[in-house]
């Protein structure tokens, strides 16, 4: 009797105990979306892409920091008195690893990798549901290609870097750099993925990557590593594009954005605004501040540096379509230099309107940047954050590259026939004329042909973000670049807070010089 | 009772293990010698001595009586019991000497005399020892206890007129640092044996076995004991939630004896001991028109527009403090009705309390209802319940307000007729400057209401004698309501156009449903067994609605306008706890203790995989005065040696918390729309777990003369370990979070604490005094994982304190100074510092660089206590008692951000009289700087700010007096059998040499964080009150 109610007692508690709900452990927060039970449905799988894209339009990058690290640092720009001192560091090479914008596109490039990255484990561990194959695989390719991208930044500014390709945090906390090579790897394999899934122009949104975009993103990784056969393979199968009938002003404005040159582009838009002050990504900010920054009506931090102008021919229609200058239409009018503009009660022509900033005297020698502004048609652009899309991606660019690659294989005919396309688009003599060699172009040789390449190059792209990459991978930096230091500004220095944050990366890791 | 019955001969040599059987052996053959020896002896006493018979009551000092009471003539085996009114009959010689005893009371020895009646009331026990305490899930004589466990009774509760319970506990046990504000209806903050986490440092309350939150709507009225759990071994049934130690709270239950009927109120009178000094309006213009060069009288200056609201009028001058500040008047009724016969027990009670604040438009009220049945439905089966129900009001907010009155000038009137509105100063410097605080309490409401309950149904089962099963079921509910309006403001620099209206909403349910099995054993009469295992699930949920809207139209509709909505937001939460828990505990004949406690919790804050943590301890003692080198000197009755180890931990550290939200506004433009962009808000450390605490515990319990002086000493050595640090992560990891919260710190303390208690009955006179120690030997941070060191505080938006490896947690962290320039000469003289000027404070190079920057800052001060006492003497002659009750604090340093205040000369704010003799060219202070507008860095965190927080104070004293037994039986017809009067001050003295207005501060709390430990921001201290009372019983 006692024994069966011992048990019967045991019998309670056990059951009990058996009715333990591990479930009722499992508790998720119900006050937000959480990634266990997100992924049901293609919009989304969408989000969590954009999500991915937001960074390249964030502050860190063509918001702000991005334009100005690439702009500076090729020294296209010269920067005026109203230029704030970080930025400046960029152009005078005085930085150290402390200098907060380099943080900024540091945190703006790895943040986008990280959503990259999110996706990618998101459709590894098999949360994505209800969206076809189809679509996953074209959404996949569009987070390889911005991963590449990302990564194409980061190894081309700082060399060997941290390589995460997932969103854990490790258990040291720690990530190690990795070498250049393994950062290539990865892009050249992301970009190979990009290319089988990511579908033609033709057939995407406007602003997402594109087969194209990785091919063209490819065959330039392929020409900075100095594969020219691959690269040139690459490069060839970029087709569905053509500067034919393309202005070249049309390159950075609105009226010109997804183009047929247009390969890929940074999206902004005036229309649902917002600014990127104080910005991370988040938020409805949805245009950059090239408009205002590099604008002669009002911060005026940055004017056409000399030494890019005097790279042009005197004839080169592209100076009107890159550069402003005294007697152009600006607002559709056309003011003489020291005139009054109607914007805002009477302003200086080409005063600056912060107090003790430079009184900038407006003409020929001192010309402003055209590319990225449309003070022609909308003067109260000069005082406004941007909406006009960055072109990170054109043909002109993959013809020059086309140019390069096949130059090095030892087909410069080849390569001549590239460069006269884009001088064909603006009417310029083409090399390997009598007219060209007399201007100092001849193409007799592999070397006058690279040549003539840099100078294509730089008069073509110029303020596009391309001349720093080029002038530092043929190493022409130590001549072209004032204050430039070999064995030191090779790479920038990895940031401070990289440095702090992270146990795997030690002051003997940081880059050379630093 | 001592259990001195064992008369074994032991050897003064080493406990061997190996020797365990014989010594049992041993003792069974000794004792039943003894007592064979005894059954001998015994007849040759009685012999010859004249039988009669004696009758009797038993009762206590309240005239209860006592059931079950032993009564033994003295030297024989000749006893009875008292029955169930306390009556008892017994044969004894007519020159016997009587024992009377029972359990928790001092036993007597009375003469008969050849007296027929003897009527005996006993007195509780004065010392602990044979007191039942409660444990985890039961509960233990207080003499098989081998942990740290301190135990407070009801009348210590109610001494100190307190809101609720752990106001109540300030000062009484040793370990439990309780810190109160004169906010009404504010809850203290409670520390056991100092800081052992960075974030949630609160001790989980139990209220009869159920997890509550709802202090404050307990009274202390309502409950009959607490025993505090301090170290690791004795709170490690409770697992998981018991690293900051468990306070277990019985609340009042009925008592098998006559039905009583009980009433108790007082009313006082409460108001500040204290206001600081300030400018009057004469001194306040002389100050600011010299200290800011210009006229006060003239229009147009900054100074006029500071000084007045629009006209200058030389007559006022307004005293902010006393127009803040008044005599609050509080009064306390309770009445409780409760007995119960021997199948069932009852008590009801009922209660209403209100505190009016020292500061205008503050108070606190609560109506309580407390009910507890037990039912005995048969031999084996008992079941019953208890509730308790409160409701109550907070009004007025948190008394920040004070900081206001002693900034505003003293040049503005309270309110300006002119205009019909309250004045302001009328140029605002950063919306920072001072406000009218007479405006701020009264052109609005602020109400804070909650409905809590507590209470529980539990049943038990005896299956077989010695095994029980239990089960509990329990639940803590309460609801909370904030309604905040404030009016529009019109005109002034304080302009609010329209009126606000904000409300919350809040409700929390926990349940708890407790399952166990008890197994007493004993085994040949000394191994005592007493086994424990038990299975528990609790569950909480929170929710919360918060909304705020305007009303551009009026100020006369306080409720919510759904047209004008602001901010409309919610939030819920759960989770889950899962336990299976046991306990053993063994003693060999009360002498030898051995006790095992193991318990594993599961628990939905953390991730799949890392939901089970394992906890448990183990203790032993031994009772060397049961031992026989011991037994025979009579003047110590008990001298017990014990230690303890034991692994708990804390998971208060919020839901959710190893997962991760998405944001999705990461947006993007996509074919010229936007598009939403999602990522995770942060990388989740999927590996959190619980913060652990290891403590070892060494005790000495010494009970001396018949336990009239009772003596326990504890040492403990804390590890807290696993604490939760926001490390960063590398950024190159891309979260949007760049931190991650990860078990990573560290901190270890030591300490000892002493609790001497002394009671003397000399004849009419008695008296008796409680005293608790608790130093704080050694304490500092020894791990924060890969971070270097951790800044917390908001000064004006400096940090002003910092956690570091090897040093004790959020301390004072800033310059030292060094004197003022006096001159040119010395500026130059002296490392290159910002401001630099004669006049300016002079700050320390520290690291002798040249320079004085951040990197020279150091260690300005401590503000974790160093020593806490307690001392509480009562002293009682016939019908009158007296009691005194004092607490300090020692060794700690207290941060006088009103002294700031009062000192800076940045700002145009009222200012202490010591400004008046600030430094100038002709006057070479070297203690107060010049006056200079705007900031200097004379502000900067700073040891001129840090003061020695130390102090002692009376914090209550009561004078009663009790009717005579005697006059009250021709009184009421004798239905009344208790009546005392009393008056009682409290906070009538604080010796200290603090500034400030009370050197007792509670830390804000940030999310749980004590990061402002000791940082005086104006907190509203505690007023002084005057207080008389009645209590009576039928």
């Amino acid at each position: 009797m006692k024994i069966n109610k011992i048990i019967l007692a045991i019998a309670v508690i056990l059951v009990s105990i058996i009715s333990c709900k591990q479930e009722e452990l499992e508790l998720l927060d119900p006050n937000v979306i959480v990634p266990q039970t997100f992924f049901q449905n293609s919009g989304e799988l969408q989000s969590a892409v954009n999500g991915a894209y937001s960074f390249l339009q964030s502050q860190g990058m063509y918001g702000r920091i991005g334009f100005f690290l690439l702009d500076n640092l090729s020294q296209e720009n010269l920067g005026t008195d109203a230029l704030q001192g970080g930025l400046k560091a960029f152009m005078d090479y005085t930085y150290d690893p402390s200098l907060g914008e380099f943080f900024t596109y540091w945190q703006a490039a790895y943040r986008g990798i990280n959503s990259c990255n999110f996706v990618m484990e998101a459709a590894e561990s098999g949360l994505i549901q209800n969206v076809s194959q189809e679509e996953i695989d074209q959404r996949l390719g569009e987070v390889h290609f911005l991963r590449a991208y990302y990564y194409f930044n980061l190894t081309n500014l700082w060399g060997g870097v941290p390589l995460p390709t997932s969103t854990a945090a490790s258990e040291t906390g720690g990530i190690p750099k990795a070498s250049q090579e393994a950062v290539y790897q990865l892009i050249i394999e992301d970009l190979d993925f990009a290319v089988a899934n990511l579908a033609e122009k033709a057939n995407t949104q406007q602003g997402r990557a594109t087969r194209g975009a990785a091919l063209a993103l490819k065959g330039k990784a392929h020409l900075f590593l100095g594969e020219w056969g691959e690269a040139k393979s690459a490069l060839e199968d970029v087709t569905g594009y053509t500067i034919n009938g393309v202005a070249p002003r049309d390159n950075g404005n609105i009226a010109g954005e997804f183009n047929d040159e247009s390969i890929f582009e940074i999206n902004y838009s005036q229309e649902i605004g917002g600014d990127q002050w104080n910005a991370t990504g988040n938020g409805v900010r949805e245009t950059t501040f090239r408009g205002i920054e590099y604008s002669p009506l009002n911060f005026a931090n940055i004017i056409v540096r000399p030494s890019l102008l005097a790279e042009y021919e005197n004839d080169d229609p592209r100076i009107k379509a890159y550069f402003y200058s005294a007697g152009d239409a600006f607002g559709g009018t056309t003011y003489a230099p020291g005139s009054q503009l109607p914007i805002s009660g009477p302003v200086a022509f080409g005063d600056a309107l912060q107090d003790g900033n430079l009184p900038l005297v407006f003409t020929l020698s001192s010309p402003a940047w055209r590319k990225y502004q449309n003070l022609d048609t909308r003067l109260s652009d000069g005082f406004e954050y941007s909406g006009i899309n960055f072109r990170v991606l054109r043909y002109a660019d993959v013809l020059l590259m086309l140019a390069e690659a096949e130059n090095e294989l030892g087909n410069s005919s080849t390569a001549v026939d590239y460069l006269n396309q884009v001088r064909d688009r603006v009417g310029m003599p083409n090399y390997g004329t009598a007219e060209m060699d007399s201007r100092g172009y001849p193409v007799g040789s592999k070397q006058q042909v690279f040549e003539t390449i840099v100078h294509e190059r730089a008069v073509e792209l110029a303020g596009e973000q391309h001349r720093y990459y080029d002038l530092k991978r043929w190493g022409l930096a130590p001549q072209v670049i004032e204050n430039w230091q070999s064995g030191k500004h090779e790479f920038l220095p990895i940031p401070q807070n990289e440095l702090d944050g992270n146990p795997d990366i030690t002051n003997e890791d940081q880059n050379p010089g630093y | 009772m001592n259990q001195k019955t064992n008369n074994f001969k032991f050897q003064k040599e080493p406990i061997h293990w190996k020797k365990s059987l014989l010594l049992m052996a041993l003792m069974v053959l000794t004792s039943a010698f003894t007592f064979a020896n005894k059954a001998l002896v015994l007849p040759v006493f009685s012999v010859g001595e004249l039988q009669t018979t004696l009758t009797g009551t038993v009762t206590d000092v309240d005239g209860t009586p006592l059931p079950g009471a032993s009564i033994v003539e003295k030297g024989t085996t000749n006893g009875t019991q008292t029955d169930f009114d306390g009556n008892f009959s017994i044969n004894a010689g007519a020159n016997a000497t009587l024992i009377i005893s029972y359990i928790g009371y001092t036993a007597q020895e009375i003469a008969v005399n050849g007296q027929s009646t003897i009527n005996v009331t006993l007195q509780e026990d004065a010392s602990q020892l044979d007191e039942v305490i409660l444990v985890g899930y039961g509960t233990q004589s207080r003499v098989s206890v081998t942990n740290a466990i301190s135990s407070v009774t009801s009348e210590d509760l109610v001494e100190t007129p307190a809101i609720g319970v752990s106001q109540a506990l300030q000062g009484r046990a040793a370990g439990v640092q309780v810190t109160n504000t004169g906010t009404p209806g504010s809850e203290p903050f409670v520390t056991i044996r100092g800081l052992g986490s960075f974030g949630n440092n609160s001790p989980l309350f139990i209220v009869d076995g159920v997890p509550t939150s709802s202090l404050n709507n307990i009274p202390a009225e309502a409950i009959e004991s607490v025993d505090v759990l301090k170290d690791a071994s004795s709170a490690a049934i409770y697992g998981s939630r018991a690293s900051n130690g468990v306070i277990l709270i019985k609340t009042k239950g009925g008592k098998r004896g006559k039905n009583t009927f009980s009433a108790s109120s007082y009313g006082g009178l409460s108001a500040l001991p204290k206001t600081l000094d300030v400018l009057n309006a004469d001194q306040y213009r002389q100050y600011a028109s010299e200290a800011y060069d210009a006229d006060p009288v003239t229009p147009g200056n900054q100074i006029y527009g500071a000084l007045q609201d629009g006209n200058f009028d030389p007559s006022v001058d307004t005293n902010w403090q006393d127009e803040v500040l008044r005599t609050g008047v509080w009064q306390n009724y309770d009445i409780e009705a409760s007995g119960g016969s021997e199948k069932a027990t009852y008590s009801v009670r009922s209660g209403y309390l209100k505190q009016e604040g020292a500061l205008i438009a503050s108070s606190f009220d609560r109506y309580s209802l407390g009910l507890s049945t037990n039912l005995n439905l048969s031999d084996k089966i008992k079941v019953g319940q208890t509730f308790n129900l409160g409701l109550s009001r907070t009004m007025g907010g948190n008394g920040g307000d004070l900081g206001l009155a002693v900034r505003m000038t003293p040049t503005v009137p309270v309110f300006n007729n002119e205009i019909n509105s309250y004045s302001e100063i009328t140029t605002s410097f950063d919306g920072q400057d001072s406000e009218n605080p007479v405006r701020q309490r009264l052109n609005g409401e602020l109400l804070d209401s909650q409905t809590s309950m507590v209470g529980s149904i539990f049943g038990s089962y005896e299956i077989i004698p010695g095994l029980t099963y239990n089960l509990m079921v329990g639940l803590d509910h309460s609801f909370g309501n904030q309604d905040n309006f404030s009016a529009s403001v019109p005109t002034g620099s304080r302009t609010r156009l329209f009126s606000e209206t904000r409300k919350n909403r809040r409700k929390s349910i926990s349940t708890v449903v407790t399952n166990t099995l008890n197994y007493v054993k004993t085994i040949d009469g000394k191994h005592n067994f007493d086994v424990l295992a038990g299975y528990e699930r609790n569950r909480s949920t929170f929710d919360i609605i918060n909304a705020f809207t305007i009303n551009p139209l009026t100020d006369n509709v306080e409720n919510l306008n759904p047209n004008e909505v602001e901010d409309l937001t919610s939030f819920e939460s759960e989770n889950n706890l899962q336990s299976v828990f046991g306990r053993i505990g063994y003693d060999f004949d009360k002498t030898f203790f051995l006790s095992g406690t193991i318990r594993a919790d599961g628990s939905s804050r953390f991730a799949p995989g890392e939901q089970w943590g394992n906890f448990g301890s183990v203790s032993g003692g031994i009772n060397l005065s049961n031992l026989s080198f011991l037994e025979n000197i009579e003047s110590i009755s008990l001298l017990k040696l014990r230690a303890s180890w034991g692994v708990t931990g804390n998971n208060n550290i919020g839901d959710y918390l190893f997962q991760t939200g998405l944001l999705t506004d990461f947006n993007y433009v996509i074919d010229g729309a936007l598009v939403s962009g999602t990522r995770p808000a942060r990388i989740p450390n999927e590996r959190l777990q619980w913060e652990r605490l290891s403590s070892l515990n060494i005790g000495a319990d010494l009970g001396l003369f018949n336990n009239a002086l009772n003596i326990t000493a504890e040492y403990f050595v804390n590890e807290s370990d696993g604490l939760l640090v926001n490390v960063p992560l590398p950024s190159s990891l891309g979260a949007t979070d760049a931190n991650q919260t990860r078990n990573v710190g560290n901190i270890e303390s030591k300490g000892l604490e002493l609790t001497v208690g002394y009671k003397d009955f000399v004849g009419d006179f008695n008296w008796g005094v409680n005293l608790n120690l608790f130093a704080q030997l050694d304490q500092q941070v020894t791990s924060l994982g890969s971070v270097d060191a951790i800044f917390n505080g908001n000064y004006f938006g400096q940090n002003h304190n910092r956690l570091v490896v090897g040093e004790a947690p959020f301390h004072f962290f800033g310059f030292r100074t060094d004197g003022i320039f006096q001159n040119d000469a010395e500026v130059a003289a002296h490392a290159t510092q910002n401001n630099a000027e004669p006049g300016n404070i002079r700050f320390v190079d520290i690291n002798n660089d040249g320079q004085i920057n951040a990197e020279d800052r150091t260690i300005i001060g401590n503000p974790n206590p160093g020593i806490e006492l307690g001392a509480d003497f009562n002293f009682q002659y016939k019908n009158i008692d007296f009691s005194v009750f004092l607490n300090g604090v020692y060794d700690r340093d207290v941060y006088n951000v009103f002294r700031y205040q009062l000192e800076q000369q940045a700002r145009l704010f009222n200012m202490s009289p010591v400004v008046l003799d600030r430094w100038s060219p002709t006057n070479p202070s070297n203690t107060i700087p010049k006056a200079t507008p705007g900031f200097t860095g004379n502000e900067n965190v700073s040891d001129r700010f840090v003061e020695n927080g130390a102090y002692t104070r009376v914090r209550s004293m009561t004078l009663g007096f009790s009717i005579p037994g005697s006059t009250l039986d021709n009184f009421a017809n004798g239905s009344l059998s208790k009546l005392r009067l009393y008056v009682s001050g409290q906070n009538l003295l604080t010796f200290t040499k603090y500034t400030g207005y009370d050197p007792e501060i509670v830390p804000s709390l940030n999310g749980g964080t004590p990061n402002a430990i000791g940082f005086d921001t104006g907190r509203f201290p505690q007023p002084r009150t005057v207080l008389a009372g009645i209590q009576v019983q039928f």
